[in-house]
C-alpha cells in the first residue's frame, strides 16, 4: 500500500490497528499536587504504538502536567511512566516532544533554521556544533512543513501558526518513534493547521505514534482515532468510538444538560465522515 | 595621538577595561535573554561584604581574594533570594530586593569596619562602592586576562546546550540536558561577569554594564552568535571610554561614566535598530 495512492487513504487503509500489547505510553497509578490542589490523581494511560492519540479535557484537567511527567519534565509523587517500555532515561532519543508555542520567548535571537537545528543537539553531543549535513537536515525538516523558504526569518517575525510549525519541524529532524505534542493547533491560522495536521497524518501512516494534547472538540474525530479524556482523574482511553459513546465525556466535564445534545455528542457522529474533511498533503502550502 | 595614551597607566587601565568590558558584556547577553537582570544587581551589590571580608582576611589589598569572597557573598545573596520566592506570598522581585537590601547593608557595615584598619585607604576599598579605573595595578591584568579567558572559553564549550536551556528548558531537559547544571553554570558565568568590575565600575552600577551592552547588541542583531560578540565590543568600547576619562580627570568615579557611555549605546542602538525598521515595513 502506498501512501500517496488516494484509494489508500481512505478509513479501511487507515484501520491498521494499533500495535495490542505493546505500548508507546504506559503510566501506572501517577499522582501529582501543587500545594493542596490535585493535578493528576491515579492516572493510569495506556496508548499503543501507531496510535494517532488525542489527549482532552476540560481546562485545568492536567493535560500538560500529565504531558510533562510523561517527558520527565515534572517528578511524579507517585506512579511510574514507561515510554516505549523504557524508562524515559533510556528514551529519549526515540521521543520528540513539542512544547506549547507559548512557553517560550519568541524574542530570542535566532531564527527558524537554528531553531530547527536545536533538535539534533542531542545527537550532536556536549562540544559538536552543528555543520553542513545538520543545517541541510533541518531545512529539509523546514520543507516538510511548508516552512523552507522562512528558513532564514527571525523566530519573533512569524506568525503564530509558523512558529508552531518550527517546532514541529524541530521534533521531525529528531525522526522519533513517539511525537509528544501539546497544543499543537492552539491559536495557529488554517493554513498552518492544515499543514501541520497533514504532517502528523503523514507520520502516523508510516507507524509513528502522535500524542497530543487537543482542545477543541469540533475537530477531534477528524484529526484523531485514540482518545484518552481527563480531568484530574483518567475519565476515559480508547479508540475513539468507544469512548465518544461511553459517558467518558459526560464524566470529564460535567452532567450532560437537560435539553438540547451535549457539546460533545457531536465527536461520535463525526466519526463517520473523517476522512473527508481531512486536510490531504495537496493542500500544504508550497 | 596624543601623548597620555602611551602612559604605561593609561594603558594598563584601557587594557584592565576592555577585558572587563568584553566579558561582562558577552557574558550579560545570556543573562539578559534569561531576564535575570535584576538577578545581577543583586549579585553586585551583594559583593560588598564579600570584598570587605576579602581584606579583612590579610589585611591587605588581595584582589584575587577579595573577588573570591565577592563570589562568595554574591552567589549567597542569590540563592537566598531564591529561598525566598520559594516561600508563600513571596514574589520575585520582593525576593531579589529584601535580599540586595540586606546583603549591601551588610557590606556597608563590613567596610565601614575594614576603614578603620590600617591600609584600608591604601587598599582603595571605598573604590568599589563606584569604581576607580585608576586604582587598577598591572598585576591585575593577568588576573582579569585569566578570568576572560576561562569565562568566554567555558561558554563556547557549551554554547549549544546554553542557548537551548536560555530559548527552551522544557525542551532541552526532555532532550536530555541536565537543568541544573546548565543553570547552575549559566548562574556562575553571571556572577564572574559581575564580579570581574567590580574594583573599575563599582557594586553599585556594575549591573549595567552587564545588561546594558546586550540590550543594545539585540537591537542589531538575531542571532545569538552575533549578539554575545556584539555585546562583549559595546561592553568593551563603554569600559575603555569610561576608564580613560576618569583616568585623566582626578576624583571622578569610573563606574558611572561607563554605564553612562553603554546607556548612550542603548539609546542610539534603539533609534537605529534594522529591527525597527523591518517592523514598520511590516
Amino acid at each position: 500500500m502506498s501512501a500517496t495512492d488516494p484509494r489508500s487513504r481512505g478509513a479501511a487503509g487507515r484501520a491498521k490497528r494499533p500495535t495490542p500489547g505493546r505500548h508507546a505510553i504506559e503510566t501506572r497509578g501517577v499522582t501529582l499536587a501543587y500545594g493542596a490542589t490535585m493535578a493528576l490523581d491515579d492516572v493510569s494511560l495506556r496508548v499503543p504504538v501507531g496510535a494517532m492519540a488525542a489527549l482532552v479535557g476540560p481546562n485545568g484537567a492536567g493535560k500538560s502536567t500529565l504531558l510533562k511527567v510523561v517527558l520527565g519534565l515534572l517528578p511524579a509523587a507517585s506512579g511510574e511512566v514507561l515510554l516505549l517500555c523504557e524508562r524515559i532515561t533510556d528514551a529519549r532519543s526515540r521521543v520528540g516532544y513539542v512544547p506549547q508555542r507559548s512557553t517560550v520567548n519568541w524574542d530570542f535571537p535566532a531564527d527558524a533554521l537554528d531553531v530547527v537545528t536545536m533538535g539534533l543537539y542531542r545527537r550532536l553531543g556536549l562540544f559538536r556544533r552543528p555543520g553542513a549535513r545538520q543545517y541541510a537536515a533541518a531545512r529539509d525538516a523546514l520543507d516538510h512543513v511548508g516552512m523552507a523558504d522562512l528558513a532564514r526569518r527571525p523566530i519573533g517575525n512569524l506568525s503564530g501558526g509558523q512558529q508552531q510549525r518550527v517546532f514541529l519541524a524541530r521534533a521531525l529532524v529528531q525522526d522519533p518513534d513517539l511525537y509528544l505534542l501539546d497544543e499543537p493547533l492552539a491559536g495557529v491560522d488554517a493554513a498552518s493547521e492544515a499543514a501541520i495536521v497533514a504532517v502528523l497524518t503523514r507520520l502516523n501512516e508510516g507507524g509513528k505514534t502522535v500524542v497530543a494534547v487537543h482542545h477543541d472538540l469540533n475537530t477531534l474525530s477528524r484529526y484523531f482515532t485514540w482518545l484518552a479524556l481527563l480531568n484530574v482523574r483518567l475519565m476515559g482511553q480508547g479508540p475513539l468510538q468507544e469512548v465518544a459513546a461511553s459517558d467518558a465525556f459526560e464524566r470529564a466535564y460535567g452532567a450532560a444538560p437537560a435539553r438540547g445534545r451535549p457539546f460533545w455528542a457531536s465527536v461520535a457522529d463525526d466519526q463517520e465522515h473523517r476522512w473527508e474533511g481531512r486536510p490531504d498533503r495537496a493542500e500544504l502550502p508550497a | 595621538m596624543p601623548s597620555f595614551l602611551l602612559d604605561p597607566i593609561v594603558i594598563t587601565v584601557a587594557l584592565g577595561a576592555a577585558l572587563l568590558g568584553l566579558t561582562a558584556g558577552a557574558l550579560g547577553t545570556f543573562a539578559v535573554l534569561r531576564r535575570e537582570s535584576l538577578i545581577g544587581d543583586t549579585m553586585s551589590h551583594a559583593a560588598l561584604p564579600g570584598v570587605a571580608v576579602g581584606f579583612l582576611l590579610t589585611g591587605e589589598r588581595s584582589l584575587p581574594l577579595m573577588l573570591a569572597g565577592a563570589v562568595v557573598t554574591g552567589l549567597a545573596a542569590a540563592l537566598f533570594s531564591l529561598y525566598l520566592s520559594g516561600r508563600p506570598r513571596i514574589k520575585r522581585d520582593a525576593a531579589m530586593g529584601t535580599s540586595l537590601g540586606l546583603f549591601f547593608a551588610l557590606g556597608v557595615v563590613a567596610l565601614s569596619y575594614a576603614q578603620r584598619m590600617p591600609g584600608a585607604a591604601a587598599a582603595g576599598l571605598e573604590t568599589f562602592l563606584f569604581g576607580q579605573a585608576a586604582a587598577t595595578l598591572r598585576s591585575d591584568l593577568v588576573l582579569l586576562g585569566c578570568v576572560t579567558l576561562v569565562a568566554l572559553g567555558a561558554v563556547s564549550l557549551v554554547w549549544k546546550q546554553a542557548k537551548l536551556m536560555t530559548f527552551d528548558p522544557d525542551f532541552a531537559v526532555a532532550a536530555g540536558a541536565d537543568r541544573r547544571v546548565i543553570e547552575a553554570f549559566l548562574t556562575a558565568a553571571l556572577a564572574v561577569a559581575v564580579v570581574i568590575g567590580l574594583q573599575m565600575v563599582g557594586v553599585v552600577l556594575m549591573s549595567a554594564l552587564v545588561v546594558a551592552p546586550a540590550v543594545a547588541a539585540r537591537q542589531w542583531t538575531a542571532s545569538l552568535g552575533a549578539m554575545f560578540w556584539l555585546a562583549g565590543a559595546i561592553g568593551a568600547a563603554s569600559a575603555v571610554t569610561g576608564a580613560l576619562i576618569s583616568a585623566l580627570s582626578p576624583g571622578l568615579a569610573t563606574g558611572p561614566l561607563v554605564v553612562l557611555v553603554a546607556t548612550a549605546v542603548v539609546c542610539v542602538a534603539l533609534v537605529t535598530s534594522p529591527r525597527r525598521l523591518a517592523q514598520v515595513d511590516g
